[in-house]
Order: C-alpha cells, then sequence, then structure tokens
C-alpha cells in the first residue's frame, strides 16, 4: 500500500545498486475494478521521460527518516540489460489522475483528487483507490507531519477505483464519477467487495476511512475474514459504536467471531439494554432459533385499538425490518395472537387487537433446530415465524430468508451474491446474504 | 426588401451580443474600484493632466491580458483556478491561493471602508451604513441568478457615468487635455514615478483575470458566441478607462490649478465641493459609493470562485445555496470579516492597503506566466492558442507589467506612499 505521491520524484536504482534516475509517472491500464501498473516511467540524466515494464521492479526501499516514510525503487535488472521505449500518446498516466474534478452522478463538484493509492491486489500492483482527503491534501504539501501536531485527528477519505467511473477514455479532462452524493457513501457491500481482495493494512486504512453507519454495515457484509482482520486493529471504543448502529441480532454475529476476553469488553461498554439482548442471543445455541432470529420486531398489548396500533406503527417509522405481521402480547410478554397489517387497515379503528387478531399462531422456540426451523416455514408456507422461549414469552422472530441464509450452503450464497451485483442501484434487500459466522 | 432583411440580420447580431455583453465590461468597470479612484484622483489633483497619457498604453495592456482569459474560459469552459490546479503543481495552486485570498480580503476592506467614507460626505453614520450595505450584499447574492445579477452589475456600471459628467462640469480646456493625452510628458521626479507606478499598478490586477474567466464560464459563453464576447473585453476596458480618463480629467481642472494636492478619494469630493459647486460634488461622491459597493460585491464572488475551483467545489451564483455551500459561506464570511473590520473604531487601514498592493504585485507575475503557458498549451486551447505575433505582444506586454510592478513593490516597500489611499 502507497500513495502515488510518495513515489513520484522517487530513485530508482538497478540492480547494481546504481542509481538510473527518477521516477516521473506511472502507466496504467484501466479496469472497472482495479488498474493495473504495466510500466514505470523515469526521467534518466537526459531528462527524457522513458518507461520501463512495472514487472522490472523488485521491491520499493522503505528508509525512516526522522519518522518520516522516504521510498526509493529497486530494479531487478541491471543498466545495461535495461531497454526503455517512450511514451506513447495513448498511454495511461498516474500522474494525469492527480487534481482532476470529481463529480457526483448529477455532476456536482465535489472534491479535487489528491492522491491515488496503489496496492498489491492478486500479486498484480494496482491503482486501489483515489485519495480526497485533507490528509492526503496535507501530503501532497509535503506538510504530513503537521497531522502530529494537531489536536484532533485528520481522516483520509478514499473513493475505491471500481467507484470511480471515467467520463472520457483519455485522461486529458476526466471527470470522475461517483455514485453518490457524499463520498463516503458508497455501497457497503461494494466496499465489503473490494476489501475482501486487499491487504490487512489496506483494510484497516480504507475502513478507517469510512463514517460510522457506513463503516458498520460494511462490516456486516464482509466476510468473517476481513471482519476478524479490521478488529484486530480497531479499538474497544470504535467497535462499541460501530455495534450500536447495527441490530442485535448482527451485532451477535460479529462478536462471536471475537475472542471472549475482547467481547466482554465490548459489551461492558454498551448500554445496558443493548447488550442484554446482544447476551440472550449470544446465549442460545448456535444451531438455534434463537441464535439467528432477529429481536426487532413489533409487539402489542392486547388492550390495544386498531386505531392505536396503528398509530404506533406510524411512530415507529418503519424501523423494524418486519411490519407486516404485529404481535399481540400480554403484560409479561406472553405471545397471544398475530395480526396481520391487511386485517389492521381493514379493522374499524375502535375495535380491540384482541378481538382482531388470529390466536392460533404457529411460533417456533428459541431451542428449535434450524432444520426445523426450515420445515415449519415450508409446511405452513409462511413468511416469518415468531420465537418464543420455553416460558411462551415472544423474543424474536426468524423470516424465510434468515432461515434460508442458514441452511443453504456457503458456495451457493455466493452465486447468488455475484447476479445481484450488476443491479447496484437498486434497493436490493441485502439482509439475506449475510456473512456467515 | 434587401434593406430590411440586412437591417433584420444587424438586428439580430445586436441582440446576440448584448445577450453576451456582460462579463468583460463589469470585471473592467470593477477596476475602477474605490482603491483606483482614489489613485486617479490623487494623480489628477497632484499632477494635472501630466498623466492622461498613461491611460492608453493601460487600456492595450489591460485588453491584451483580459482578451486571453476570456478566449481560455469559452474555449476550456474552465476557470483561471481550474487550470492552475491542473496544470500546475499543487504547492504553487496553494501559495497562490493563500495570497490571492489575502490581497482580496485586504481589498474587499478597502471597499468597505470606501462606502463608509462615501457615506460620510453625505453625514451617514457608517456604523448604519456598512451593517445595511452588507446584509444588502448578501441578499442580493443569496437571491440573485447569474443572468439577474449580471444585469444589476451592469446597472451598477452606470455608477460610472457620474464620474464623466462631473468631469465633463468641470469645463476643462479640450485642446490642452487632448494634447496631453496623446503626447506623453515625462518627469524623473520621484513623486510623478510613484503615480505613475500606482495608476499601472492598480489597473491590471490578479483577481480581475480569475473573476472574467470564471463569469464568462458561468455564463456558458462557448467559442462560437467568443467573437462577441472579445467585444465586451474590448468595449470593457476602454470604457473603464475612459471613466479613469475624465476622473483625472476633473480633478485636474478644478483642483491643479490651485494647487490643492488631496490624499484620498473622499478629501477630492470635499475640495471639489467649493470649488465646482455642489452638482460636482453630488456626482463624485456617488460614483464614489458606487464604486465601493460594485466592489463589494465583485471582490469576495471573485475570491470564492478561485478558492473553490482550486479545491474543486461547486462555485457559481446560477448554483443552491446547498450544492454550493462553501462557494457562498466563503462570500459571507469575507464580507463580514471586512465589514467588521472596517467598523473597529480607529482601525489603521493604511498597512492593510499597502499589504494588498504588495501581495497583489508578488503574485501578478506569476499569475500572467501561468496565463501565458495556459494559453499556449495545445491540448487544453487546440487551434485556439496565441498565434506567434500576439504572443510577441502578450509575452512583452506581461514583461512589461512585471517589471512595473516589481518596481512598485520595491518602491511600497521602501518607500511607502505617506497617508492613506482610500
Amino acid at each position: 500500500m502507497v500513495y502515488f505521491s510518495e513515489l513520484q520524484r522517487k530513485a530508482v536504482y538497478d540492480s547494481k545498486g546504481r542509481q538510473i534516475g527518477q521516477l516521473k509517472d506511472l502507466v496504467f491500464v484501466d479496469g472497472t475494478r482495479y488498474a493495473e501498473v504495466t510500466h514505470l516511467v523515469y526521467c534518466g540524466e537526459d531528462n527524457y521521460p522513458k518507461k520501463i515494464p512495472f514487472g522490472l521492479v523488485s521491491e520499493f526501499k522503505e528508509q525512516r527518516e526522522k519518522g518520516k516514510r522516504e521510498l526509493t525503487i529497486k530494479l531487478d535488472i541491471s543498466l545495461e540489460k535495461l531497454n526503455p521505449f517512450f511514451i506513447k500518446e495513448s498511454d495511461l498516466l498516474v500522474g494525469d489522475i492527480l487534481d482532476k474534478q470529481v463529480v457526483d452522478v448529477n455532476g456536482v463538484k465535489i472534491v479535487r483528487v489528491n492522491d491515488v493509492l496503489l496496492g498489491k491486489v492478486d500479486g498484480k500492483f494496482c491503482v486501489v483507490a483515489v485519495a480526497v482527503g485533507k490528509r492526503s491534501f496535507l501530503r501532497r504539501l509535503g506538510l504530513e507531519w503537521v497531522l502530529n501536531f494537531l489536536p484532533f485527528k485528520i481522516n483520509e477519505q478514499i473513493i475505491p477505483w471500481e467507484s470511480v467511473e471515467r467520463l472520457e477514455p483519455k485522461l486529458h479532462d476526466i471527470h470522475l464519477k461517483i455514485q453518490k452524493n457524499r463520498i463516503a457513501d458508497l455501497h457497503p457491500e461494494d466496499i465489503a467487495d473490494v476489501m475482501e481482495d486487499l491487504s490487512h493494512q489496506q483494510r484497516v486504512l480504507i475502513f478507517k476511512s469510512l463514517d460510522k453507519s457506513i463503516a458498520a454495515r460494511t462490516l456486516i457484509e464482509a466476510e468473517p475474514e476481513v471482519q476478524r482482520s479490521v478488529f484486530r486493529d480497531l479499538k474497544i471504543q470504535r467497535i462499541k459504536d460501530l455495534l450500536e448502529d447495527i441490530t442485535p441480532d448482527q451485532a451477535a454475529d460479529i462478536l462471536s467471531l471475537m475472542e471472549p476476553s475482547k467481547r466482554e469488553a465490548i459489551l461492558n461498554q454498551m448500554r445496558k439494554e443493548q447488550s442484554e439482548r446482544i447476551r440472550k442471543i449470544l446465549g442460545y445455541s448456535p444451531q438455534s432459533a434463537g441464535s439467528f432470529m432477529n429481536t426487532s420486531f413489533i409487539a402489542v398489548p392486547e388492550s390495544y385499538t386498531a386505531q392505536r396500533t396503528i398509530n404506533y406503527l406510524r411512530k415507529l417509522a418503519l424501523s423494524s425490518e418486519q411490519i407486516y405481521h404485529i404481535y399481540v402480547v400480554d403484560k409479561k410478554g406472553h405471545l397471544l395472537g398475530v395480526l396481520s397489517i391487511r386485517g389492521l387497515i381493514t379493522a374499524p379503528p375502535k375495535k380491540k387487537v384482541s378481538e382482531l387478531m388470529k390466536k392460533d399462531v404457529i411460533f417456533v422456540t428459541t431451542s428449535t433446530t434450524k432444520e426445523d426451523v426450515a420445515k415449519t416455514i415450508a409446511r405452513y408456507d409462511l413468511f416469518v415465524l415468531p420465537v418464543v422461549d420455553e416460558n411462551n414469552i415472544l423474543r424474536g422472530v426468524v423470516t424465510a430468508d434468515d432461515v434460508l441464509d442458514e441452511i443453504m450452503p456457503e458456495d451457493w450464497r455466493r452465486e447468488r451474491y455475484r447476479p445481484l451485483r450488476l443491479r447496484r442501484g437498486e434497493n436490493v434487500r441485502r439482509d439475506s446474504i449475510k456473512a456467515k459466522a | 426588401m434587401f434593406a430590411g432583411i440586412v437591417s433584420k440580420l444587424k438586428l439580430r447580431r445586436l441582440m446576440l451580443f448584448l445577450s453576451i455583453l456582460g462579463p468583460g465590461i463589469i470585471t473592467a468597470s470593477v477596476d475602477n474600484d474605490a482603491g483606483g479612484i482614489a489613485t486617479y484622483s490623487i494623480a489628477g489633483a497632484h499632477f494635472g493632466y501630466a498623466l492622461l497619457w498613461t491611460l492608453i498604453p493601460i487600456t492595450f495592456l489591460l485588453i491584451i491580458v483580459q482578451e486571453m482569459c476570456a478566449r481560455m474560459g469559452a474555449v476550456t469552459g474552465k476557470g483561471l483556478s481550474d487550470l492552475i490546479r491542473e496544470n500546475f503543481s499543487l504547492k504553487i495552486t496553494v501559495m497562490l491561493m493563500i495570497g490571492l485570498c489575502l490581497a482580496n480580503l485586504f481589498v474587499t476592506i478597502a471597499e468597505f471602508a470606501g462606502m463608509a467614507a462615501a457615506g460620510e460626505l453625505f453625514g451617514v453614520n457608517k456604523y448604519f451604513l456598512i451593517p445595511t450595505c452588507l446584509i444588502f450584499v448578501w441578499a442580493v447574492i443569496l437571491n440573485l441568478r447569474y443572468k439577474t445579477l449580471e444585469k444589476f452589475f451592469l446597472l451598477l456600471s452606470f455608477f460610472y457615468i457620474s464620474y464623466i459628467l462631473s468631469g465633463l462640469m468641470a469645463k476643462p480646456d479640450w485642446d490642452h487635455v487632448l494634447n496631453q493625452l496623446i503626447f506623453p510628458s515625462f518627469s524623473l521626479n520621484t513623486a510623478y514615478l510613484i503615480t505613475l507606478l500606482g495608476v499601472i499598478g492598480t489597473t491590471i490586477t490578479p483577481w480581475m483575470q480569475f473573476y472574467l474567466q470564471s463569469s464568462i464560464v458561468e455564463k456558458g459563453i462557448s467559442i462560437k458566441e467568443y467573437a462577441y464576447s472579445r467585444l465586451d473585453v474590448i468595449i470593457g476596458c476602454i470604457i473603464t478607462d475612459v471613466v479613469a480618463f475624465f476622473i483625472i480629467v476633473c480633478c485636474a481642472t478644478v483642483l491643479f490649478p490651485k494647487g490643492i494636492t488631496v490624499e484620498s478619494a473622499t478629501e477630492a469630493a470635499k475640495a471639489l465641493l467649493p470649488l465646482a459647486g455642489p452638482y460636482t460634488f453630488l456626482l463624485f461622491a456617488i460614483g464614489f459609493f458606487g464604486a465601493a459597493l460594485f466592489g463589494a460585491f465583485i471582490l469576495p464572488i471573485s475570491t470564492s470562485f478561485y478558492i473553490c475551483e482550486a479545491f474543486g467545489w461547486e462555485s457559481g451564483i446560477n448554483k443552491s445555496f446547498e450544492d454550493a455551500k462553501a462557494f457562498y459561506l466563503i462570500i459571507l464570511l469575507l464580507t463580514l470579516l471586512a465589514a467588521i473590520v472596517v467598523l473597529i473604531p480607529k482601525i489603521p487601514l493604511f498597512p492593510l492597503m499597502l499589504m494588498a498592493q504588495v501581495i497583489n504585485g508578488i503574485i501578478l507575475p506569476f499569475i500572467l506566466i501561468a496565463i501565458l503557458r495556459l494559453i499556449n498549451n495545445k491540448k487544453l486551447m487546440g487551434s485556439y492558442v496565441n498565434p506567434p505575433w500576439l504572443n510577441c505582444i502578450s509575452w512583452a506586454a506581461s514583461i512589461f507589467i512585471i517589471i512595473i510592478t516589481f518596481i512598485m513593490v520595491i518602491t511600497t516597500l521602501y518607500m511607502p506612499p505617506p497617508s492613506p489611499l482610500v
């Protein structure tokens, strides 16, 4: 992981350690997700830019001087054997991406590219992202050291190359187009996708640049391995903040990946009611309905009228995942019946829900195995099932796609995942594609 | 019948021209802002008609530089600041921006101070006038779209007619005036030379180039309509110097023979009152207020334009506040700061003005060289690069301006003029 500005004008040495010139630029071939760097452009003593295949680079040598990272480029080949070409008009240069305007889909100007992030993906050196934040701005000015003296933190903002749309094939006058109004507002599943292919440091770097709610959602979409590697480097406080932004069952999913000691530390810092809910889910045995049920559902007391229930729904503002079924419970939370939203709306406003509800509710218990849950859903042709504990107290709901996720083999889910990608932009439900522990 | 068609065609072209008209005239007009008027008044009162001849080469220089910016705007569709960031290093861009921003803040303060001074001529308290003007400026910038705003600005340009009238009312000896205009006179007197430099120095400023190019872009003028736009620029530059001519003539006719030396535009207005009558005084004072108000609009807008362009933030009067938040906030902040500074009792504004002059002087060479390099960049300008003859002239003109500004910066630093310019 290296920024283009860290390479620019750095010395290039041949295999015998002789300096052959300075790095001027990098030539790349554009691709949808990454753009592979194919050539290195350098200037020798004659001050005329020449390019050589990037494969000849053996390493970037890192030297730390007074806390500053200084890079030099070492080649695998000796000066005598070097056979440079001239740059062509059609070559795309990384340097040309710098300082270009970034506009959103509506053509509103947002910011300019301050730096380009390069990294190894599948063994190839690629353009991974463009940096547009204040941090890269200061780095370009050679003022990155200022950051050490600031009382507050300045984050980097990064746009993955995948989300960057090149308006013109030539870079003379490119506008980069990003998906949404705000830079960080990329689809979390896209970011999660990108992160899978990155190294640990890259992940943490990109992850830290995201804002809280997006980071949380990215985390849910990410593969367990990515989740683990990100967690290793995040502070407890930040993880806690992230987990508070997602539903308890998702939080539980993520927490179950962590070492018990760290998990406890995080849970102890959360609000009590929230940590209780998560602990409860974590406590259920991994194969049972309790472990994958959704704990946000809608339940109303039996004394409510239809009108009052509708008002209540309105107040919830549909924050709950599931509003098609409203459960009726008594004061202690015992499940009494279920009400469809259709039944609710068509009912006379003053009628009590206890008179409207269906009493013979099909339910499962928290200890029901996932196979049995699946069977129940299939047998009764249901979409949602309430989950009660041993005391018949309503604890959560399980949806058909939650179950599908649980019982479907891993590789099937990935198959289904890909075609959905094409429909990015549409609001495809993705809850169903949760990563499995 | 043919005559009918011809006149119809002519009418059509006239309409087209009128619709393109704007950026050039507005930019050039604001060149005669509070500071400019002060300089011309001083020049007229101290040296009579002796400096009139400089206006002809100044007009020429102004046209050369402004035309290039207008052309770049029409061809590339980008502001000068956009082009600088994209074609030169980030370090240079940031340094230019910091300098320009400071200088423009100081000049904006001068505009507000000018309004306050003009208000005092009419007995209006500045603690009432400045906040009123500030709110007026905000209301106009936040509410008007570019098209309406441009018309409003063109209207403000009419304020300058008052100077032409006051010059005419001074009843100068026209034979003598024209003689002095056409045949250069020269003196090696230090005060004369400093004033000469001042006159040239106030005419070509960095911010004008940015404002002109950005407003050409915002107006959406393309290369097809460019011929009219060029005419707009040329007419603007000529009008500006015609106004400058009448300011000098007015002060030179009335004040110079009596040996009355003035150090500011308001002093000039006060001195005119007993000698040339209340009407001349009134026209002079109104013109001065209008010029300062105009400057208080344009300078913040131009500052905001080039900062936003450099950082890639949305900019333009046509954009909504939501889309171009930074653009509007910079304008609001600059004007607010300027108004506050002017309202601080007994604040010495003179050092700020000198600083602005020095910073502008230091930056101008870089801007001119940047303009010349950009306009000759084939990748950007295609076939609209400078033809060789124009290149010779513009390089010569730029080098001349650079030398003049260099001397001016040195003299301001080592022999600062004794008293305020506004």
